[in-house]
């Protein structure tokens, strides 16, 4: 799942700063799910702003509406029949939702009001931790599941490096060494050799260094 | 089993009093579809608990748990309760008996005191005290906060007539001139749980100085020092110059074990556990560096896992426990402290200096026990409580005639509510199939207003002189009948009766009213006497919001009656925005398999068979063995030397017999599903192992334990080594009794230590038994027994007793120094320390006897959690629903628990649990179908994102993600708390009476014109 | 600010503190009429947004009032119910509302008198902290 957090309130009190109405969009999808964009937040976001503006002095009306997915298309548009009357539309969504409303309906700001994270899995009730970057080539088969890219703090793929130590990254005591993970499942799964052999240098095209992606699937893009 | 009269009265149960024990045994028949008539001889209801302030083991607040349950017993229509109420003469049989009863007079008419409190503060003397003090006597009592009924009593000992109360009372519900009313009711059982009184220190003033010092409390008048609600207000100062005590002593079996005169000789079972309690609870709550020490002979908590809190007490908690006979307390003028005088463990006198003393005083008999004995035509022991027996431990000597609690032996809550629902059980057998229920079909259609506006009632009910001296009620009647949607304001008087009631639905009829608000009481007390209210005027009971203007307003604003009445248009309009947009709950109709499937086929499991065959449906009693009877079959006799085996044989013999009962031995369960009153149970049976599904609606699980097999102490490896239980055959047998020259035993082997840190509970009696059993065959036989502490409950202490008189040598050992065996050849030497020679003996005994506890099957307990969805406690047996209040249920509705299966457990237990949980069963099989209408989390399908926060918050596992992918709330299980609704991103769940919108219009509507 | 009386609304749950509250009354106690009670079944039930709902409408505070720690009827409710507190209190800083003016308590059933007192405290320390402030905006704007 995508993850996002809401933007602090005072960055959120700037951006809406000019407007008088404004129409707080959420998603229900991943945002709702890590708890930072579905129909609560929005709700309390209307809250803190209506209440943030009235402190002010300079009130703001604030409508809540909830799509399904805001990364479709086919979802954006049922904003069609009152987005007129706003200002502006602030989307809870992830930046792909945000994105997409805001290619909908150009003449109008459409503004963020979260900060997507990551790609991560849910640890427990309230705690999601990062497990995917994206990277196009997943190498996950060959190092037990364990993802060198999200999860070592250098990205490196011949690990570890000299900062690991007892286990944990030298970056925090808190923070798993991913080859220390990576060594751990090998053994358990008798798979040790796969250690041993070194990994390539990676081709990073396939990530963000070769240009914005797409996937286009002929059998469907009738 | 009986021939009814009259319809009315074969369903019909009188209990005589109304603590805890009565409370539940009325609340259980209730709940099984029998009239109740719940005597009692106070003014209120609740007994001993509302005088404890907290409760072991888990020193929850127990007023939380006693005023739901006293409010139902008080308020289900099939409970009548009968405060200051005794029995005259019972006549008649079981099953059509005819008892007179006698009321005395309260001088105010409970129908309409409303408990405002007006005469308390009217009587002149100023000897009314609404706070429950040290002192109970005062004229009009209401005992504590929460009373059931809601009304005062006058004392005329203490009334001089003046009047004043009368002038004050707004509903006139004060007659100085009531008289004593006799009635005659028709019972086809009657249960006795008229409970015991606490042990008076008075006759050992000597001793203790109880009434000479000030700072001498008993351990229930300490209960009330530590009171929010107590005299002091929950401030920590002892009684003779207000100061904080840090140094309290406990003084154990204060009038208890002791053959002194003006004490009791038996043990009263409970007090280690209070005072254990009161230390814990004194030092965590008063004074970190309070110094609590508890003087004790042997320290005693035998119930479930109490062995564990003593460790904890003593261990982590810093209670000091000092080994010790207390001798007498003495007053040092100059400190004004007390002074304690004590012989220890080795014999030597030891002083002590304390600020406070607190007398870990005893129970007995009732002071009318013989007078009620005497109506009720039954037998006492000779310590005044109702005589039992080993085999019937809830019969009195007259059938039909049963008793339970305290009545019965000094007794912990758990005991207690055991005991009243064995009780329950057993009375209901003697009377006739029971009346159908109320269901949803007797009671009119209720109405669809779906699409209508709402068309709301107000109505102010009660507000007597108390309300009205503070609130104008013309202004917040002008102003509710300009609220939007009101149609109809109202005044009623609940207070004379039903009048009021009839009232209400009448208008509701009258002025087509879909939606009700009732301003006056708070929904806590008076909640679901209106929502019946309505719901028999055709409403759903969901269209009711209620104004607390009572104790919420006006009794809390009485200065300010400007304010009040402010406040009460404010709570009118924010119950009148609450129920405009009320939505009607579903009752959910469930049908119910009346039968019933009891797991383990011994003492409890046939006890719980033999309670419910003929009273529901069918019982398959399912025994993995091929023989009943389980651990049982291996006893020779009981403790006052009762042969075991014929009573066995007559029960087994009983379950064979009984048409409604289809035994299966050697039949395994392998598997369950689907919910209470509808359970399918999968079950391997026969040599062939067959495979064969049971229907079922209610699940009693008593499997048992098993025997530890020591390790310990050359076990095995010498002949002379056994258990007790071998010790016991060997007895029985009559063979090698000549033999036994010395014989030794150890307790505690496989308990109370590391690997088990739990109590075996029974192995002391065990050895108690067999002691006097060897000594019966062969007087001169020397016998040891090296134990740590003898845990003897009740007159079980008589046998101790005895068999020190008989010369059984009781030498106690410490675990850092226990007894060491060591065998040379055949010569086998035990060693240990006397602590009062202080040194050490060696004995070559003829026979070494282990006393060893039952101990949780384990792997057999954890599949069958596993099957049954349920969990193990700390010793490895199934844990309850709650250890204090319902010791008999699990959590998993519609199962139930007895037996070792809980704890090790005596015959007694054994068979008083197994009927308990056939008399909880009952509550349910009685039911033709289960209907539920409380308030359940709802939802929404459309929006639910599958996030499964709801999955991972219900404190009870209950939602799940179903094939359709959203989330599903079984509305049989969901209790109603709302954290998933509270949690849920999506807004998709929400919880009927508290649903967003709503509970923003609440809010709205109570700000209203705040901004 | 002396003819100041705050508006103080109490989430009270169902067990115990709206019991203590009944209790409160019985006993004769007062506190501050101001102090208004909605009930719920637990305080798990109490979201964020009501809390915020609630000052959004005019509340100067707001109490979330449950068991005792270890007492909850449903376990942990309350223990929800007082992480909920600290996230409010956290974006109310935020948004230049006093945290302070929401907070969590516990009360047994039969604690009138604790009750009493936490509310007659509440409500003056919400006193000495004057009103909600989007008040003045309010008026400010009309």
């Amino acid at each position: 799942m995508i993850t996002a957090e809401r933007k602090p309130m005072e960055e959120i009190f700037h951006s809406v700063e000019p407007y008088g109405k404004i129409l707080l969009v959420g998603c229900n999808e991943c945002v709702t799910v890590c708890h930072a964009g579905g129909r609560k937040e929005v709700a309390m976001l209307a809250s803190a702003l209506r209440m943030g503006r009235l402190k002010q002095g300079a009130p703001l009306t604030v409508d809540e509406m909830t799509l399904e997915r805001q990364c479709d298309p086919e979802y954006a548009e049922e904003l069609a029949l009152v987005v007129d009357q706003y200002d502006a539309v602030c989307s809870m969504a992830c930046g792909c939702g945000v994105q997409t409303v805001a290619e909908r309906y150009q003449g109008l700001p459409v503004l963020p009001m979260v900060n997507t994270e990551f790609m991560g899995s849910s640890e427990k009730n309230g705690v999601w931790a990062e497990r995917c970057a994206g990277c196009g080539n997943c190498v996950l088969g060959l190092t037990g599941g364990i993802c060198p890219i999200a999860r070592c703090s250098k990205r490196i793929f011949n690990g570890p490096c000299g900062g690991s130590s007892k286990g944990k990254c030298e970056i925090s005591p808190d923070v798993d060494c991913a080859w220390q993970l990576i060594w751990d499942r090998l053994k358990q799964l008798g798979q040790t050799e796969l250690y041993s052999q070194i990994m390539a240098p990676k081709d990073w095209r396939s990530a963000r260094d070769g240009g914005p992606r797409r996937i286009v699937r002929e059998d469907m893009a009738i | 089993m009986n021939q009814d009269n009259s319809q009315r009265t074969s369903n019909s149960v009188l209990v005589l009093g109304g603590g805890i024990a009565g409370i539940k045994a009325s609340y259980d028949l209730a709940e099984a579809g029998r009239q109740v008539y719940l005597l009692e001889k106070k003014p209120a209801l609740g007994g001993f608990l509302p005088l404890l302030d907290r409760q072991f083991p888990t020193n929850d607040c127990n007023i939380c748990y006693l005023s739901p349950d006293a409010d139902k017993a008080g308020g289900a229509r099939t409970v009548q309760a009968m405060p200051l109420t005794k029995l005259v003469t019972l006549e008649g049989q079981a099953g059509e008996f005819n008892a007179k009863v006698l009321t005395s007079p309260r001088f105010i008419d409970v129908d309409r005191c409303n408990a405002c409190g007006a005469c308390l503060a009217a009587c002149p003397q100023g000897a009314i005290s609404f706070t429950p003090g040290l002192d109970t006597s005062s004229p009009t009592c209401l005992r504590y906060p929460q009373a059931t009924p809601q009304a005062f009593a006058i004392d005329m000992s203490k009334c001089d007539r003046c009047g004043e109360c009368i002038k004050v009372c707004a509903p006139e519900a004060i007659d100085l001139d009531q008289e004593e009313v006799e009635q005659s009711l028709e019972v086809g059982s009657v249960v006795l749980a008229s409970g015991a009184e606490a042990w008076d220190p008075a006759p050992m003033e000597e001793w203790y100085g109880h009434t000479r010092f000030p700072d001498v409390l008993t351990n229930l008048e300490f209960e009330q020092l530590m009171s929010a609600a107590g005299p002091t207000g929950g401030k920590f100062q002892r009684p003779s110059d207000g100061r904080h005590p840090k140094r309290i002593g406990w003084i154990q079996c204060a009038g208890s074990r002791t053959t002194k005169e003006g004490g009791n000789s038996y043990c009263s079972s409970i007090c280690c556990m209070i005072s254990m309690k009161e230390a814990i609870w004194a030092m965590e709550h008063f004074e970190a560096d309070l110094e609590a020490t508890v003087f004790f002979m042997d320290m005693r908590p035998m119930g479930k896992d109490y062995e564990l809190y003593y460790q904890r007490a003593k261990k982590e908690l810093g209670v000091n426990f000092v080994r010790c006979r207390p001798h007498t307390v003495d007053y040092k003028e100059d400190t004004g402290d007390l002074r304690m005088s004590y012989v220890d463990d080795h014999g030597t006198m030891g002083e002590v200096d304390l600020d406070l003393v607190v007398l870990g005083t005893g129970f007995c008999a009732a002071g009318d026990a013989q007078e009620q004995a005497a109506a009720l035509g039954i037998e006492l022991s000779s310590y005044r409580f109702v005589k039992a027996d080993e085999f019937a431990p809830v019969n009195t000597t007259r059938p039909g005639v049963y008793a339970c609690g305290m009545a019965l032996g000094p007794q912990d809550i758990p005991g207690s509510l055991t005991q009243a629902s064995a009780a329950g059980c057993m009375a209901s057998a003697n009377l006739a199939a029971p009346r159908a229920l109320r269901r949803e079909d007797d009671l009119p259609k209720e109405q669809d207003f779906s699409g209508q506006e709402p068309r709301i009632g107000v109505f102010f009910v009660d507000w007597g002189r108390v309300v009205q001296e503070v609130v104008d009620p013309t202004a917040v009647e002008e102003a509710a009948a300009k609220l939007g949607g009101v149609v109809h304001v109202e005044k009623l008087e609940l207070s004379y009766g039903q009048d009021g009631l009839s009232a209400l639905e009448k208008a509701i009829s009258e002025h087509q009213i879909n939606r009700v608000v009732v301003a006056g009481y708070s929904p806590r007390t008076h909640g679901r006497i209106f929502a019946e209210a309505i719901r028999k005027a055709g409403l759903n009971r969901a269209y009711l919001e209620m104004a607390n203007i009572r104790e919420q307003d006006a009794l809390v604003h009485h200065g300010d009656p400007v304010a009040a009445t402010a406040k009460a248009i404010t709570l009118v309009r924010t119950a009148v925005a609450g129920v405009r947009q009320a939505k009607p709950t579903p009752s959910l109709t469930l049908p119910f398999n009346p039968d019933a499937m009891v797991v383990g086929g011994g003492v409890a499991g046939m006890s719980a068979a033999l309670g419910l065959a003929g009273q529901g449906g069918k019982v398959y009693l399912v025994e993995r063995g091929r023989e009943l009877g389980g651990l049982a079959n291996e006893l020779a006799r009981t403790l006052d030397g009762r042969p075991v085996a014929p009573e066995l044989a007559e029960m087994v013999q009983m379950v064979k017999a009984n048409s409604n009962i289809e035994i299966l031995t050697d039949t395994l369960v392998v598997d369950h599903k689907g919910q209470v009153g509808s359970f399918i149970t999968g079950v391997q049976t026969g040599p062939g192992m067959f495979y064969r599904q049971i229907n079922h609606g209610v699940t009693i699980l008593a499997t048992g334990a098993r025997r530890y097999e020591p390790t310990e102490y050359l076990y095995g490896q010498d002949p002379k080594v056994m258990t007790q239980l071998e010790m016991e055959k060997l007895l029985a047998s009559g063979e090698g009794g000549d033999a036994l020259d010395t014989v030794v035993m150890i307790q505690c082997v496989g308990s109370r230590n590391d690997d088990n840190p739990t109590c075996g509970r029974i192995c002391c009696r065990s050895a108690v038994k067999n002691a006097l059993w060897i000594k019966e065959q062969k007087p001169d036989a020397q016998v040891f027994v090296l134990y740590r502490d003898m845990r003897m409950p009740f007159t079980s202490e008589d046998a101790y007793r005895q068999a020190r008189e008989e010369g059984v040598l009781f030498v106690r050992y410490s675990p850092d120094a226990p007894p060491r065996v060591s065998k040379d050849g055949d010569t086998m030497e035990v060693i240990f320390k006397d602590h009062i020679l202080d040194r050490e003996l060696a004995v070559e005994p003829s026979a070494l006897v282990l006393s060893t506890p039952q101990i949780a099957a384990d792997e057999d307990t954890e599949e069958l959690c596993e099957i049954f969805r349920l969990q193990q406690g700390p010793g490895g047996f199934l844990l309850e629903d709650h250890p204090k209040v319902k010791p008999i249920d699990t959590p998993a509705p519609g199962v139930f628990a007895a037996g070792s299966v809980l704890a090790p457990a005596s015959l007694a237990e054994a068979r008083t649990q197994g009927l308990a949980a056939a008399g909880r069963a009952l509550t349910m099989v009685s039911q033709m179908s289960l209907v539920l209408d409380t308030p359940v989390a709802k939802v929404n399908g459309d929006r639910c994102a599958a996030c499964l926060i709801c999955v991972r918050t219900c404190p009870y596992g209950i939602p799940y993600i179903n094939a359709d992918g959203y989330s599903e709330i079984d509305p049989a299980q969901c209790l109603g708390c709302g954290v998933c609704a509270a949690e849920c991103p999506a807004q998709a769940i929400q919880l009927p009476g508290y649903e967003d919108d709503r509970m923003l219009s609440r809010t709205e509507a109570l700000l209203e014109g705040v901004l | 600010m002396s003819d100041f009386e705050p508006v103080v609304v109490v989430f009270a749950c169902d067990y115990c503190a709206y019991t203590a509250a009944d209790v409160a009354g019985r006993m004769n106690l007062s506190y501050p009429s101001g102090v208004r009670i909605l009930r719920v079944p637990c305080t798990g039930k109490v979201e964020p947004l009501y809390i915020m709902q609630a000052l959004q409408k005019g509340a100067d505070g707001v109490l979330v009032a449950g068991c005792l720690v270890g007492d909850c009827h449903f376990k942990n409710g309350n223990l929800r119910a007082a992480a909920r507190v600290k996230r409010v209190q956290t974006l109310l800083d935020d948004i230049g509302i006093d945290g302070q003016r929401v907070a969590m308590v516990n009360v047994s059933a039969g604690q009138g008198a604790k009750f009493a007192e936490i509310a007659t405290e509440f409500s003056n320390k919400i006193g000495e902290m004057g009103p909600n402030p989007i008040k003045q905006g309010a008026k400010a704007a009309a």
